[in-house]
C-alpha cells in the first residue's frame, strides 16, 4: 500500500510551506480522491508521491519499502504517473505516444503482449480511429485520453501485488463522457486490489466515485474519510469560501454537492441568507 | 515500423548503393561501369572484365577511402543531430548546439595559425597532425565545458545546455575571429576553407580514425530510441515510465561529441546535414527514433557520400568545400518543405 507520513516541503527560495505534515495511507483496492481550493497543496502532494519533487521532510513508502528504495525498473511497473503538463515536444503519433507506456516491459522491439496491451488501452480509451494521428493535431480531450491509456497501459501485467495510479487532475479537457469512463476505468482497477491517488477538482465526480477523500487547504489534510462524512455544507463552506448545500443524489448512494456563485460571507451566518441573496439576483432584470 | 517507415527505409538503402556506385565512378579519372566491377572483381581475387592499374589504383587508394569517410561523417552528423534533437526536444536543434563546431574551429584556427611555431617544438609531425587533434580536442572540450556549465546539482538543466551553447558559440566564434584577424593570407585562407568543409583529406588514416570513433556510439545512440522518445514527453515522464534521463543526457552528450568532434576535426565544419536530414526524415515518416535514428544515419551517409561526388567533379580538378554544397542543396529543400509544411510543424 502507499504510505505518506509527515510530508513537508517548501519552495527553497522564500521558505513558503506548500505541505505541512500531511500523512495518509491509501490501502489496496481504494480509490482516494484528493480536492482543494487553487494552492491547496494537492498537485506539490502529488509530485512529492510521484518522486517529481524531492523530499524535505517526511517519507512515502510503497508496498513496505520507501519509494526511492524501489528499482526504477520494477517501479515503473508498479506505479505509473498522469501529469498534468502534457505537452510533447515533437511529431509523435497518437500510437507512438500510448506505446511509451510499455517501455518497462521490452527492450528494444515490442513484444506481443506489448502490442496487446497497447491496442487494449487505445480501445478502452476510444482512440481506434485516431491511432496514426499525429498527437499534437488532435484535441485537448484527445490528448488527454492518449495519456490516460498511456498510464494504464504502463501497469497492465500480470504482476503479483498492488500497483499505484497516480492522476493529477485527469479530468482535464475530458467531455462528461470520457470523465465517467475515465472514473469508472480507476475505479474497477482499484476494485482489483490496487492504489488509486486521484487529483480531482469536481466535487460530485469525488463523491460518486471516491472510497475515500482527502480534503486540503493550505497545505494541509482539513478532513478526510468516506463521501458522506467529508462532503458536508460546513466543510466544504469553509474549504472553498463559497457557501455549499449538500443533499441525498437521486441516482446514487452518495451526496451531490451545489454551491453558491458568490463568495462567502465572514460569519457562517447563514447559507439560508446567501441562497436567499442568490435567488434575488437571479430574479434581477439587471442580471 | 509501419509500411511508410519500412519503404523509407528501403529506398535509402538503395539509396545508398546507388550512391556509393556512383562516388566511385565519378571523379577526374572516369571509371565506367566496366572497369569498376572488373577491379572490384580483382580485388576479390576474380578476373573478369577489364581495368587498367591506374583505374584500379585510384579506386582503391583514393576514392574507396574518401566514399568511406564521407559515408562515416554523414551518417555521424546526420545521427548526432537527430539525437540532438531529440534531447532539445526541439527540431532546430544539431550537434552545433552543444559547441562541437565552434570549438572545433577555434582549436582548429588555433593549430593553424600556431603551425609553424608548434612545428619547430616538434617537428614536421605537428603539421600534419596537429590540426585534427586540436580540432577534436575543441569539440569535445567545448561540449563538456557547455554540459558542466548546465549542471545544478545531480541534474542537467537542458535549457542551460541550449544558451550556454549558443554563449559559447558566440565566445568561439569571437576568439576565432580574433585569429583570422592576426592571421596571414595563406592561414585565413586555410582557416576559411577548414570552416567551409572538405574531404580531399581523407585518406587510410582517416578512415581508420572515424572506424573508430563512429560505429560505437552510433550503435549505442541507435540502441538509446526508447529514452530519446520517452524525453518528448518531459524528464519527470520519462522518468515515470523507467527513463533514467540524467544517464541518458550524459550518454547522448558524450557519444554525439565523440562521433561528431572526430567528424569535424577530419572534414572540418560540414553544416546543414544535422539539421536537415533528420528534419526531413521525420516529415517524412514520423517522430519515432526507432524509425528516426538509423534512417538518419542512412540519409546522412547518402546525402554527404553524393554532396562530396559533386564537391569533386562539379569544378574538376579544383573541388569545391563541401560545406558549400550541403548548404546550397539542402537549404532550398528544407525552405520548399518549410513552406508547404509549416503548419505541421510544432515548436515545443
Amino acid at each position: 500500500m502507499l504510505s505518506a507520513q509527515h510530508l513537508t516541503w517548501h519552495v527553497q527560495r522564500d521558505r513558503k510551506r506548500l505541505l505541512n505534515d500531511v500523512s495518509f495511507d491509501v490501502a489496496p483496492g481504494e480509490l482516494v480522491v484528493v480536492l482543494g481550493p487553487n494552492g491547496a497543496g494537492k498537485s506539490t502532494l502529488l509530485r512529492l508521491l510521484a518522486g517529481d519533487l524531492p523530499l524535505q521532510q517526511g517519507e512515502v513508502r510503497w508496498k513496505e519499502a520507501a519509494m526511492k528504495d524501489h528499482a526504477p525498473k520494477d517501479l515503473a511497473r508498479s506505479r505509473a504517473v498522469l501529469g498534468q503538463q502534457n505537452a510533447v515536444g515533437l511529431a509523435f503519433t497518437v500510437e507512438e505516444v500510448v506505446r511509451m507506456g510499455r517501455y518497462p516491459y521490452y527492450g528494444n522491439t515490442p513484444s506481443r503482449s506489448d502490442a496487446e496491451a497497447v491496442d487494449r488501452a487505445m480501445h478502452t480509451a476510444q482512440l481506434d480511429a485516431l491511432r496514426m494521428r499525429v498527437l499534437d493535431t488532435t484535441s485537448g480531450g484527445e490528448q488527454q485520453r492518449t495519456h490516460i491509456a498511456r498510464t494504464f497501459t504502463q501497469v497492465d501485467n500480470n504482476a503479483p501485488g498492488p500497483r499505484l495510479l497516480l492522476l493529477d487532475e485527469p479530468l482535464n479537457d475530458l467531455d462528461i463522457r470520457h470523465q465517467h469512463a475515465l472514473m469508472d476505468a480507476a475505479k474497477s482497477f482499484a476494485k482489483e486490489g490496487h492504489c488509486v491517488l486521484a487529483v480531482l477538482h469536481d466535487v460530485n465526480m469525488a463523491a460518486q466515485y471516491a472510497d475515500r477523500i482527502l480534503l486540503m487547504n493550505a497545505g494541509r489534510i482539513t478532513a478526510s474519510g468516506v463521501p458522506d462524512d467529508v462532503l458536508t455544507a460546513p466543510i466544504l463552506s469553509e474549504a472553498y469560501g463559497l457557501a455549499a448545500r449538500v443533499m441525498p443524489h437521486p441516482c446514487h448512494a452518495c451526496p451531490l454537492v451545489f454551491f453558491d456563485g458568490s463568495p462567502k460571507q465572514t460569519n457562517t451566518a447563514g447559507v439560508q441568507d446567501q441562497n436567499h441573496n442568490a435567488k434575488a439576483r437571479a430574479l434581477s432584470p439587471i442580471m | 515500423m509501419n509500411t511508410r517507415q519500412s519503404i523509407i527505409l528501403f529506398v535509402l538503402g538503395a539509396a545508398l548503393v546507388l550512391a556509393v556506385l556512383v562516388a566511385m565512378q565519378a571523379g577526374a579519372v572516369h571509371i565506367p561501369p566496366g572497369a569498376f566491377f572488373s577491379s572490384v572483381a580483382a580485388s576479390l581475387g576474380f578476373s573478369v572484365g577489364a581495368h587498367s592499374d591506374m583505374q584500379h589504383a585510384v579506386l582503391t587508394v583514393v576514392r574507396l577511402p574518401r566514399v568511406l569517410v564521407s559515408l562515416l561523417a554523414g551518417a555521424a552528423l546526420a545521427t548526432g543531430g537527430t539525437a540532438m534533437q531529440a534531447l532539445f526536444r526541439n527540431p532546430l536543434a544539431d550537434p552545433s548546439i552543444i559547441g562541437i563546431s565552434s570549438g572545433a574551429a577555434l582549436m582548429a584556427a588555433v593549430a593553424i595559425v600556431m603551425t609553424h611555431w608548434a612545428s619547430a617544438f616538434f617537428g614536421g609531425w605537428a603539421g600534419t597532425f596537429a590540426l585534427p587533434i586540436a580540432a577534436f580536442i575543441g569539440a569535445v572540450g567545448t561540449t563538456f565545458l557547455v554540459f558542466g556549465i548546465a549542471r545544478e546539482g545531480r541534474r542537467t538543466n537542458v535549457a542551460a545546455m541550449l544558451l550556454a551553447g549558443v554563449a559559447i558559440a558566440a565566445l568561439t566564434g569571437a576568439l576565432t575571429g580574433l585569429l583570422t584577424f592576426t592571421a596571414n593570407d595563406a592561414q585565413l585562407r586555410s582557416i576559411v576553407f577548414w570552416m567551409l568543409g572538405s574531404l580531399g583529406g581523407a585518406d587510410l588514416n582517416a578512415v581508420w580514425v572515424l572506424l573508430v570513433a563512429v560505429p560505437v556510439p552510433l550503435i549505442i545512440l541507435l540502441r538509446m530510441h526508447k529514452p530519446l522518445n520517452a524525453l518528448a514527453l518531459g524528464e519527470d515522464q520519462a522518468r515515470h515510465i523507467g527513463v533514467d534521463a540524467e544517464r541518458m543526457k550524459r550518454i547522448v552528450v558524450l557519444c554525439t561529441a565523440l562521433m561528431v568532434g572526430a567528424t569535424v576535426a577530419l572534414c572540418g565544419v560540414i553544416g546543414f546535414v544535422g539539421l536537415v536530414v533528420p528534419h526531413m526524415l521525420r516529415l517524412a515518416g514520423g517522430a519515432d527514433n526507432r524509425f528516426l535514428l538509423p534512417v538518419s544515419a542512412l540519409g546522412g551517409a547518402v546525402l554527404l557520400c553524393l554532396a562530396d561526388t559533386l564537391a569533386r567533379t562539379v569544378a574538376a580538378p579544383a573541388e569545391v568545400p563541401i560545406g558549400v554544397i550541403t548548404a546550397l542543396c539542402g537549404a532550398p529543400v528544407f525552405l520548399y518543405l518549410l513552406v508547404r509544411r509549416k503548419s505541421s510543424l510544432q515548436f515545443a
